[in-house]
């Protein structure tokens, strides 16, 4: 799979001032392309074009949700790190107790807050 | 993201919330907050959780009384006998680490606040599961949603808890509202 990233769009320009564009091969990931691109361009803007590519290559765990109500359950509640990357009104209407509350837009600032040796369920 | 920060294991719930079938709770980050500040000591923690679980417990004696159906006095009478055993190993916990501790009468008048267990009032939870009260299947669907707020609250309270000793009896508190949850799943798959 190719995506194609325009780095003039994320602000990024090259010494002379000509558009600038890199191709990145991944393989099949879970992120739509479309999505996945949009997520990169705002990255890029944000860490002034350095792209950590390591966490888009990392595998991540995907299990349904009795799968991981089962896991849960077979962890004590201090053995595990809850998530949920929503916004605060739709963690209002309903979330899985316990869960803390990150939206996705914090979520790389606020990743100090949790505990990394601990598996991490997000939702 | 957080799997290239260093976490090694990162396990996304596919179907999010929607397909969550099993019990949530409501409410902002706050809700119910009002009664940990984080700096309390073990022994505010457990004068919280007691009169939180004697809020119940009044609730449950008060139902029992009204309701009609034999079967469903019973239940009631099972739940509040329950939050009677929490209460009891709630007490054993402060006895065990306070020197000079008070008599049971003395830590009850002590533990006195207006929310039931989970920090919400009984008309809010009513509102949040309308409830027939003559139907035993109804009455622990609304139990095990009472417990569910009180397993999110003091997990909520040991995250923004400060002092350690706390942290961890918030923790263990909360680990016996999941046992507790438990039971109720159980006890309404042999009524259903």
């Amino acid at each position: 799979m190719t995506f194609r990233l325009n780095l003039q769009a994320c602000g990024i320009h090259s010494n002379q001032g000509k558009p600038r564009q890199t191709k990145v091969s991944l393989l099949p990931s879970p992120f739509y392309p479309a999505i996945f691109n949009r997520f990169c361009i705002l990255h890029l803007k944000k860490n002034g074009g350095n792209m950590r590519w390591k966490q888009f290559l990392t595998p991540v765990k995907s299990l349904n949700a009795p799968e991981t109500g089962k896991y849960l359950n077979d962890l004590s509640v201090d053995d595990y790190n809850l998530i949920d990357v929503r916004q605060p009104g739709e963690y209002k209407n309903g979330h899985i107790p316990g869960a803390k509350l990150i939206p996705v837009s914090e979520l790389a600032e606020r990743s100090s807050e949790l505990d990394p040796t601990k598996p991490t369920f997000v939702y | 993201m957080l799997a290239g920060k260093g976490f090694p294991e990162v396990i996304n719930m596919s179907g999010g919330i929607k397909a969550w079938n099993s019990d949530t709770a409501v409410g902002s980050e706050d809700t119910g907050m009002a009664m940990f500040s984080g700096k309390e000591e073990i022994e505010e923690v457990l004068l919280i959780a007691y009169a939180l679980e004697a809020g119940l417990w009044d609730f449950y004696t008060l139902m029992q009384e009204r309701v009609a159906q034999a079967e469903v006095k019973s239940l009631f009478s099972k739940l509040a006998a329950i939050e009677v055993k929490h209460q009891d190993r709630l007490f054993a916990e402060y006895q065990a680490i306070t020197a000079d501790a008070l008599t049971r009468a003395a830590f009850e008048r002590n533990a006195a606040v207006q929310s039931m267990e989970g920090g919400l009032t009984t008309e809010e939870y009513l509102a949040l599961y309308p409830t027939d009260f003559e139907v035993a299947s109804e009455v622990i669907s609304l139990a095990m949603g009472i417990e569910a707020q009180a397993l999110d609250l003091y997990l909520r309270a040991a995250d923004n808890c400060s002092g350690e000793a706390t942290k961890q009896m918030l923790l263990r508190i909360a680990e016996e509202e999941r046992a507790h949850l438990k039971r109720l799943g159980e006890l309404l798959d042999e009524i259903v």
